[in-house]
């Protein structure tokens, strides 16, 4: 029996794989034998109380075999982090637009037939049957963002996560939250479609890379590619302004200090390591003791990096006293971890035009700081 | 045309080069020699980008270094610098690592698989070539590492003691064909650091001497003769100008074990 199921399973359905679903369905069927074997043993009905203690781990079982086929989904069939696989489909006829050979990445009718059953298997559990489309959605989209990252287009992964943010909002309205991951689905549906027009992505093999040494690395031709343009610097900022503005929104007043702590301690390291990123391999040119000895206090080549960082804390102090004098509002609190952000991200210099304009000495690194592209098939021979 | 302007650098309070100006031309050899720790190095770090003066400039090409990330990156593309000890990956052929150098530099693909085993052959480094780094002699490494600097075609090359640290006689002698070769072929300036007036007598267009941070002459070897008033190599030259107590010293040495 089991093995007819394994052959005639739909084989475009390849993210599913049968034996998780089976060990999956074993232990939510194994709380009802439980509680079948108890009843019979006693004869007697089960009570509602001890029902319900058997209904939690049932209702955990199935949120998290929904988490993994949201995740899997994406994961499985992509070529995108399996080099086998996208290498051989280099070597075939396969183009965008025909089927993938490991099934699709976009959701089909077998994807609706699982969330219709979980779905029904939740209202058994006296749950919202929507909770089958937000956890597997959830997750869907997460996979998506992230594959996208290393598939492009990237940006697509601000529009998705304004919507998370918009979904966790709503919350704990699990109907409107499951609407708006459904309204996130055709987004995806033409990113994904979009990312597999630019096949085979080329992605950065890391044992095709060979470190230069800090001489090439630092002064050879290739720029650093470490970049964050002023859009995508004001983007996060306002994602991030977001996130903190819906946090502390839904939270009760007593946590919603210690986030806001936490997030002022993370405004202070963030600027140190900000800070500390523009310094890597790059030594002051003159320590204080020469500065004062030569009279030349300020070095703007150099000290131009410090404004940024002294601006957080300066924004950062402000917030402080604020909010020792009265209670930070969620949307006050957003929008000064969104500047802090803008700061951060999107205040000159950028690291490309310090390292090729700015007054530092360049300190001997450890050769692996710098990688450069070898092919393996010319690499050895 | 490479031009250091009115170059000042301490480090710390420690001044290290003084109020140094010179200027190299195309298709020019010069060599920048100099007593140990008087500033050779630093001075060809300064030019080399690698440190930022703290009085003065650098222009190369007619762009000044560190003015707008273009220029930069134009002076990149010509220059090449080679430290004294530079950094080697160990785990890597030297093979893998001069190709990895070349494309850096966008070197054609075809050019470099005809540059790169002519580079190991004249290096002797053909079998070794395909070994880790980590498997090499110190003068091998020397070798793979001038060879890295050779195979980017940099037509400025800055290059710091490049016949020391353990280079054989045929690797010093494949070194100065090279030197002269781009000279006169790619119109190449290559400016080198070195205490030792013997490895550069015959191939330096200019001698520039460095002593205690401060330039006292650069010149054609005749022109140091004619400034030392000494007629002989350029070690005599380069002793009358920098080292005059050297000899009493050793007298004094020798003597005081009598």
């Amino acid at each position: 029996m089991i093995k007819r199921i394994f052959i005639s399973y739909p084989k475009n359905w390849p993210f599913l794989n049968l034996k998780w679903i089976l060990i999956c369905l074993s232990i939510y069927f194994v709380f009802d034998l439980i509680a079948l074997g108890l009843s019979w043993f006693f004869q007697v009905p089960i009570p509602p109380d001890f029902r319900r203690v058997l209904q939690q781990p049932q209702g955990w079982m199935l949120k998290i075999f929904l988490v993994y086929m949201g995740l899997a989904r994406v994961f499985r069939p992509h070529p995108e982090g399996k080099p086998k696989y996208r290498n051989w489909l280099k070597t075939t006829p396969w183009h965008p637009g025909m089927p993938l050979p490991l099934g699709p990445i976009t959701l089909n009718f077998y994807d609706l037939v699982l969330l219709a059953v979980t779905g029904f298997m939740f209202t058994k559990l006296g749950m919202h049957a929507e909770l089958a489309i937000l956890l597997f959605g959830i997750a869907y989209t997460i996979a998506v963002m992230l594959k996208l990252l290393s598939t492009g287009p990237a940006r697509i992964d601000y529009l998705l996560s304004f919507g998370l943010l918009l979904m966790v909002w709503v919350l704990p309205d699990v109907r409107l939250a499951a609407l708006i991951v459904v309204a996130m689905y055709p987004i995806e549906h033409w990113a994904i479609r979009h990312s597999l027009k630019s096949f085979p992505w080329e992605p950065q093999d890391e044992k095709h890379v060979v470190p230069l040494g800090w001489t090439f690395s630092r002064l050879g031709p290739e720029p650093v590619k470490i970049r964050v343009p002023v859009f995508d610097a004001f983007i996060v900022a306002l994602l991030f302004g977001g996130s903190v503005y819906v946090t502390l929104s839904k939270s009760v007043p007593d946590v919603r200090q210690g986030v806001e702590g936490c997030l002022v301690f993370a405004g202070f390291f963030a600027a140190l390591i900000r800070f500390g990123v523009y310094c890597g391999g790059n030594s002051n040119p003159l320590g204080i003791r020469a500065r004062i000895a030569t009279g030349r206090l300020i070095i703007p080549g150099f000290d131009q990096i410090l404004v940024a960082p002294m601006l957080i804390a300066a924004l950062l102090f402000a917030g402080l006293v604020l909010g020792s004098q009265r209670s930070f509002q969620p949307a006050e609190a957003g929008a000064l971890a969104a500047v802090v952000v803008l700061v951060l991200f999107g205040m000159g210099p950028s690291l490309r035009r310090f390292r090729l304009t700015g007054a530092y000495n360049i300190s001997k690194l450890n050769g692996k700081a710098s990688r450069h592209n070898v092919s393996s098939s010319t690499a050895n021979g | 045309m490479i031009e250091v302007v009115h170059v000042t650098h301490h480090y710390g309070i420690r001044p290290v080069l003084k109020d140094i100006s010179l200027q190299a031309d195309r298709g020019e050899i010069l060599a920048l020699m100099g007593p140990n720790g008087m500033g050779k190095s630093t001075l060809l770090a300064v030019i080399a980008g690698a440190l930022w003066p703290v009085i003065g400039r650098v222009k190369i090409d007619g762009k000044w270094r560190r003015a707008t990330p273009e220029d930069e990156l134009a002076i990149r593309r010509q220059v090449v610098y080679l430290p004294a000890e530079p950094w080697l990956p160990k785990d890597r052929t030297g093979r893998e690592w001069l190709l990895a150098v070349g494309r850096l530099y966008s070197i054609p693909e075809t050019r470099l698989m005809d540059h790169v085993p002519r580079l190991l052959s004249l290096f002797d480094l053909e079998t070794k070539g395909n070994e880790p780094i980590a498997a090499y002699s110190t003068g091998q490494r020397k070798k793979i590492a001038l060879a890295g600097a050779i195979v980017t075609e940099a037509p400025v090359m800055l290059l710091d003691e490049p016949f020391a640290g353990g280079l054989d006689p045929s690797g010093i002698l494949a070194l100065k064909r090279i030197f002269q070769k781009h000279r006169e072929d790619r119109d190449a300036t290559v400016i080198m650091a070195t205490p030792v007036p013997e490895l550069v007598e015959d191939i330096a267009d200019r001698i520039a001497i460095i002593h205690d941070g401060e330039l006292i002459a650069c010149d054609t070897l005749a022109g140091l003769q004619r400034q030392s008033g000494k007629s002989g190599s350029l070690a005599e030259v380069y002793e009358s100008l920098v080292s005059a107590g050297s000899s009493s010293k050793i007298d004094q040495y020798f003597g005081g074990s009598r």
